[in-house]
């Protein structure tokens, strides 16, 4: 079976990235020793040394434990964040793409107006209606992404629908539901795997965007967004209190962006 | 054999992608005022000698061995900006497809103009002037207006003219014409032809002619090259080619094709007094304000073959989906086994979609890639008999035995089969729901011609054991002549001609048909044979 394309170096450095932030969700305190939210108070904010890689914050505590244990704040919620997007939005979208011409008008208008709205300010209106959290945050970013997720999934099922073999199957008898679960679904599954791995590397930014401006975790979660905007006030004396959430934050979205670009690239032996 | 000396000279060319020889030890010389053919199958190398000419071959290309002269300058040792002086004035490419040959957002005008531009130092205003006379002289009757149109206001055959336009706008001493009619109607094609042998009779350039169709070449080209696997089969004059083959493969390919000999005349099937099995009357489809059929009327009797024959835009595939019932006509009647289609139940409909199937053009779009090849055969099994796994097994076995394919290909993916292959599980596929008609639509014209025979003689045999009726839809009467008992012709959706398939071939009565028949390659005796006009 070729269904799947052999690894590039990239795929594999990508994936090796996120298994470390992986171990850090699951065992953080097999990668750190240090508390991450109670400090030594006369450690504090000091340099990278042997002691402490990446140095420590105002209140004394260790920069990279705190990455560590912020791996899961932002990365889970990123991910609830995106399943939510890829749900509504494939429902929105199939639901438009298989249904009658005046359905499909409604649906994409409303996809079109929420289009027209950035990302971040949809995020922003809807986690101030609902209230602030880590919670509530998260499903601000997924709603957010939903319209973009409709359009796309719109019309991969459009395109597919038109496809011979899809008609082929329709007159060997196979029914609506036959036709969406053998035929729709796995032809879609890859393009929109792609997409939902591509969508979580901006979850992320979108999630640490919320946490920096204040509508997310309340301190003094280690969330890497936080982390950057409490960094800020030190930014001319203690530059690795934002450089190294900073890093550890691009590092994942590059990863995941990397890893998303390795999933949709065309494969030469399919005509 | 010719004094002259020779306009392009290979000698032992061998190019491998990746490791893997494309073409082997291939020497040919073309002279000027010659047509040289070059004729193979997909995968024969015939396209890799023709980039490797113009050296525009892709990167996991490389020439492993051999020499390319024009005009006794070296191609293979010319550097990048002496191949861009030699392209063009030199050489000129006729491609294979016009409709994406040229640049769909400037005039075609322009598109000519550049090819001066970039060889010459003629004015603006000369330009302009040479460019018209160009259009002139590939048979455009108004040049100042078709200079400013672009390329989607033109056919297709009007945008090959614009191709050869470009090609010989400096009367280069090679044309290389890759495939250069295979994307357009008979018609268009034998005018387009036409227009490159007076261009090369009238300018004496050496035309390479790449082309898959023999009765092209024979047609149209002095000296032929057979290709097979990248290697030369056989290499001959036209005439000596024809009439004594000397390598088996040579042989293979002339019994193949459908153009050098009719079908041997079959005992008359039709039974009178039966019920036809698709009768259609007075048919009229329209979309919009636009009519795509207008009162179409045939019958075919169980058990034979009827040939719908039609160019691009005749309105075949309209015809055809409305025989299927996918669309509704305007006025008139389909009745299949003696029920009307657009009255039926939704039961109905089922059990006369199983009855009736349908079979596509491209062997790879019909069928699913991300289902294997036992997935695709069984869902008609599936959704039509309750039977169980067993029972499924043992009717898939006996239906890749029926198309000749074997077992081993059931756990593939349809882009790990080739192209016959395709066609031959799309037809078990077919045959799963047990149906007594088969609806075929350009079945083989996506394939070679080789592979084209088996599978038309797979088709006429399952005809025979399974008692089946065809209505076999193809822009090549070639191949309808083969298969066909009946047949319509039809042209901007109307019916030139219907009846039986031998009286239309042998006396056609409409002059759009003898223009049809009269354009089929193959047929012209040694090039020598006075051309009639009819019709348009």
């Amino acid at each position: 079976m070729k269904r799947f394309a052999p690894l590039g170096p990239e795929s594999v450095l990508s994936i090796g990235v996120l298994a470390v932030f992986g171990l850090a969700i699951l065992f953080p305190s097999a990668l750190t020793h240090s508390d991450p939210t109670t400090g030594v108070a006369k450690d504090h904010l000091l340099a990278p040394d042997w002691a402490h890689w990446f140095g420590t914050d105002q209140l004394g505590r260790d920069v990279l434990t705190r990455i560590i244990y912020g791996a899961r704040e932002t990365l889970p919620a990123a991910l609830l964040a995106t399943l939510t997007g890829v749900v509504l939005g494939a429902f929105i979208g199939g639901l438009a793409a298989l249904s009658a011409p005046v359905v499909d008008g409604a649906l994409s208008g409303v996809i079109d107006v929420l289009l027209s709205i950035p990302e971040l300010l949809l995020a922003l209106t809807v986690v101030i209606l609902t209230g602030f959290g880590p919670l509530h945050a998260a499903l601000a970013v997924g709603i957010s992404q939903t319209a973009s997720f409709a359009r796309i999934i719109r019309n991969l099922v459009r395109s597919l629908r038109a496809m011979p073999y899809i008609e082929a199957a329709r007159l060997s008898g196979t029914g609506f539901g036959g036709m969406i679960w053998w035929h729709i679904l796995p032809n879609a599954f890859r393009p929109v795997l792609g997409l939902t791995v591509l969508r979580y590397s901006m979850a992320i930014l979108s999630l640490a965007t919320l946490g920096f401006l204040g509508y997310g975790a309340p301190p003094p979660t280690p969330e890497w967004g936080l982390m950057i905007a409490e960094g800020r006030d030190y930014l001319a004396t203690a530059w690795w209190m934002t450089t190294f959430p900073g890093l550890a934050l691009l590092t994942v979205a590059f990863a995941t962006n990397r890893l998303s670009h390795a999933m949709t690239r065309p494969r030469e032996d399919q005509p | 054999m010719n004094t002259q000396h020779p306009v392009l000279d290979i000698s032992h060319l061998g190019i491998s992608y990746d490791g893997k020889p494309a073409v082997e030890n291939i020497s040919l010389q073309t002279f000027p005022g010659r047509t040289m053919a070059l004729i193979g199958e997909s995968g024969s190398g015939k396209s890799t000698i023709a980039k490797a000419i113009i050296q525009l071959l892709p990167p996991s290309a490389r020439l492993t061995h051999g020499t390319i002269t024009l005009n006794g300058i070296s191609l293979t040792d010319a550097t990048p900006r002496g191949l861009n002086t030699i392209r063009g004035r030199q050489i000129g490419f006729i491609p294979q497809d016009p409709s994406s040959s040229l640049d769909p957002r400037l005039p075609v005008g322009r598109q000519i103009e550049e090819v001066l531009r970039l060889h010459t130092s003629q004015s603006r205003a000369e330009r302009r002037g040479h460019v018209l006379h160009l259009l002139e002289h590939v048979g455009f009757s108004e040049p100042e207006r078709r200079f400013s149109q672009f390329p989607h206001e033109l056919s297709g055959g009007m945008k090959q003219r614009v191709l050869i336009a470009i090609a010989v706008a400096l009367a280069p001493a090679l044309l290389i014409a890759d495939e250069p009619t295979s994307a357009l109607d008979v018609t268009i094609q034998s005018q387009i032809l036409d227009l490159l042998d007076r261009l090369r009779e009238e300018s004496g350039s050496s035309v390479l002619m790449i082309t898959h169709d023999l009765a092209v070449a024979r047609d149209r080209a002095h000296d032929m090259i057979v290709l097979q696997h990248g290697r030369i089969a056989e290499q001959n004059t036209t005439r000596s080619l024809f009439e004594s083959p000397r390598s088996s493969y040579t042989r293979k390919l002339l019994a193949d094709s459908p153009a050098f000999h009719s079908r041997p005349a079959t005992p008359a099937r039709f039974v009178s007094g039966m019920r036809p099995a698709i009768q259609v009357k007075d048919l009229t489809v329209a979309y919009g304000s636009q009519t795509a059929v207008s009162h179409l009327s045939f019958d075919v009797q169980p058990g034979t073959t009827h040939g719908i024959i039609g160019e691009s835009g005749s309105g075949k595939t309209t015809l055809l989906r409305c025989l299927m019932g996918l669309i509704s006509p305007q006025s008139g009647s389909v009745h299949v086994n003696g029920k009307d289609i657009f009255s039926e139940t939704s039961a109905e409909r089922r059990q006369r979609l199983r009855n009736m199937q349908l079979v596509y053009q491209n062997p790879w779009s019909s069928l699913d890639p991300r289902l294997t090849i036992r997935r695709i055969i069984e869902e008609p099994l599936r959704n039509y008999f309750p039977e169980g796994q067993a029972w499924r097994q043992t009717r898939l076995h006996e239906l890749l035995e029926r198309v000749h394919l074997p077992l081993h290909l059931l756990e593939r993916y349809p882009s790990e089969i080739s192209g016959g292959q395709c066609q031959r599980v799309a037809l078990a596929r077919a045959l799963a729901a047990q149906p007594d008609i088969l609806v075929l639509d350009e079945f083989v014209s996506a394939l070679d011609v080789t592979v084209q025979a088996r599978i038309l003689e797979l088709l006429s045999e399952l005809q025979k054991e399974l008692d089946l009726t065809f209505v076999f839809v193809s822009h090549d009467l070639a191949v309808v002549r083969q298969i066909a008992d009946t047949l319509s012709i039809i042209r901007y959706g109307k019916q030139e001609e219907y009846g039986d398939a031998e009286q239309i071939f042998r006396k056609p009565a409409s002059p759009y048909t003898q223009t049809l028949l009269q354009t089929i390659p193959g047929q012209k005796q040694n090039g020598n044979q006075p051309q009639k006009f009819l019709g348009s």
